[in-house]
């Protein structure tokens, strides 16, 4: 006897709710197929990514995010304010950045011996250095250097570009958006800046104009 | 996300259904997802696989309606039979002898088909992701209208002619649903289970299955006495051997429904 196969023969007895029985393929086609989720482009985060601040400290990076979190809002949108805020002051006199050549000596470290030679004479006498202290001096984990400090913010580029113009080519883009971040921070606290959340908009909102 | 609701069902028994049922609202648990499994087989077995006691809690949910009640059915009364399975993201409304005669009064009512989708909104939202419905094998009246409930339905077969006439009845089900009765929901997906590729019966029983199916065949779950070992200890196959194959496979089962819209 040959074998039957359930899915392309027609049903001997028919289904209560049609009175049809056809075969599976056939009846498959009334079904839709099931939809997937559909994956994300990340097109939006390539066109605003977000810009690096070397040399902003940890605390800054901590009381921008406790704001952000108080307000329900993004950090970004709280460092973009402080930011704007800071840029509007520069731009009516109320904040100025002075840079000073830093004072620390070992910035503009020098020395005797560039060479081998002494860097010293006594009348024609020319001694030789003494022999230089063996293996590295350990560097203390405890405090992190300014630079190691990074902050990520997904700012628009207008703003960046703004920061840029103000650090020039004499300070660091870093410390110059720290300077920002720290007067609108500042400001915040002592209450002359106020940041007002608003609900924001969804994507899914549409309507006609009706033309 | 709003509630997701899978139903899975044959109309065949022994295929596999409570088992896919409890292993996949534990995996999608084990995923950070809120799960309810709801338990609408009259055989109560959701809530034994988890190692909790069968209880007449549907019944008791599906009856809220019957009466009909102006002001609707008592909320915290109704809220108060979701159980904790005892597993973190995981809840179950279990079932028992008592949901026959829900089904029967149900059907002496000629309640809609809309009937049992009118009882899961009670139940839907409050930040639960996905609700995994358990049917019984017959078209007695809750099936359908379970199915009628359903975003998705998972059909469970085991390779062999009666379980595969089990879902060609299923599938007739389904269109006529759709057709008549406006269901809006779709087949997911067909999921060969006790899957044994030893033997020839079972290897034309999948070539039938495939041609007719297609892309809507699933990867099969081998048979496995781990899972018949899971049921009789009351442990799903996460819990007693997560490196096992069946546990592996039914995680192939898991991704699909994660990756539903």
């Amino acid at each position: 006897m040959t074998r039957r196969n359930v899915f392309e023969d027609e049903l001997p007895e028919s289904n209560p709710l049609t009175g049809s029985a056809g075969a599976v393929p056939g009846l498959l086609s009334h079904l839709p197929p099931p939809e997937r989720k559909k994956k994300r482009t990340r097109r939006w985060e390539g066109a605003n990514r977000s810009k690096h601040y070397r040399g902003v400290p940890a605390d800054l990076r901590t009381a921008i995010r406790e704001i952000a979190e108080t307000l329900s809002v993004p950090a970004d949108e709280v460092a973009r304010a402080f930011i704007e805020y800071a840029i509007n002051c520069i731009d009516v006199g109320t904040l100025r950045l002075d840079g000073r050549i830093n004072p620390r000596p070992h910035a503009q470290k020098m020395t005797l011996y560039p060479f081998n030679g002494a860097g010293w004479a006594v009348k024609g006498w020319n001694p030789q250095p003494p022999p230089a202290p063996s293996g590295r001096r350990k560097k203390s984990k405890s405090d992190p250097k300014a630079w190691q400090e990074i902050a990520h913010y997904r700012i628009p580029d207008e703003l960046h570009e703004r920061i840029k113009d103000i650090a020039y080519i004499h300070f660091p883009i870093g410390e110059v958006a720290a300077v920002l971040l720290k007067h609108g921070l500042e400001a915040y606290r002592a209450g002359t800046l106020q940041l007002t959340p608003q609900p924001s908009t969804t994507a899914n909102v549409r309507w006609n104009s009706g033309r | 996300m709003s509630t997701r609701i899978i139903c899975i069902a044959n109309h065949k028994g022994g295929v596999g259904k409570t088992t896919t049922a409890v292993t996949l609202g534990h995996g999608l648990a084990r995923r950070g997802k809120e799960v309810l499994i709801v338990d609408f087989d009259p055989q109560g077995q959701s809530a034994t696989f988890l190692g909790i006691n069968p209880s007449a809690d549907i019944y008791f949910v599906l009856a809220s309606r019957i009466a009909g009640e102006p002001r609707g059915p008592d909320l915290t009364a109704l809220k108060q039979r979701v159980r904790s399975s005892g597993r973190k993201n995981l809840w179950i409304i279990p079932g028992g002898t008592e949901t026959a005669i829900a089904q029967t009064t149900i059907v002496a009512l000629a309640k809609p088909v809309s009937y049992i989708a009118d009882v899961l909104k009670y139940f839907t939202g409050n930040g639960l992701h996905y609700i995994i419905l358990d049917t019984s094998p017959s078209l007695g009246g809750l099936q359908e209208r379970a199915v009628w409930a359903s975003d998705y339905v998972l059909a469970p077969v085991q390779p062999d002619y009666a379980a595969a006439q089990g879902l060609r009845q299923l599938i007739t089900t389904l269109t006529a649903l759709r057709q008549e009765k406006g269901w809006g929901g779709t087949l997911v997906g067909v999921l060969p289970t006790l899957y044994d590729e030893q033997t020839r019966e079972t290897r034309a029983e999948m070539k039938d299955v495939t041609r007719a199916f297609g892309n809507l065949l699933l990867p099969p779950i081998h048979r496995a006495t781990i899972l018949r070992e899971c049921a009789a200890e009351g442990l799903t196959i996460y819990e007693k051997d997560p490196g096992s194959r069946a546990a592996r496979e039914y995680e192939a089962v898991v991704d699909l429904v994660c990756s539903l819209a």
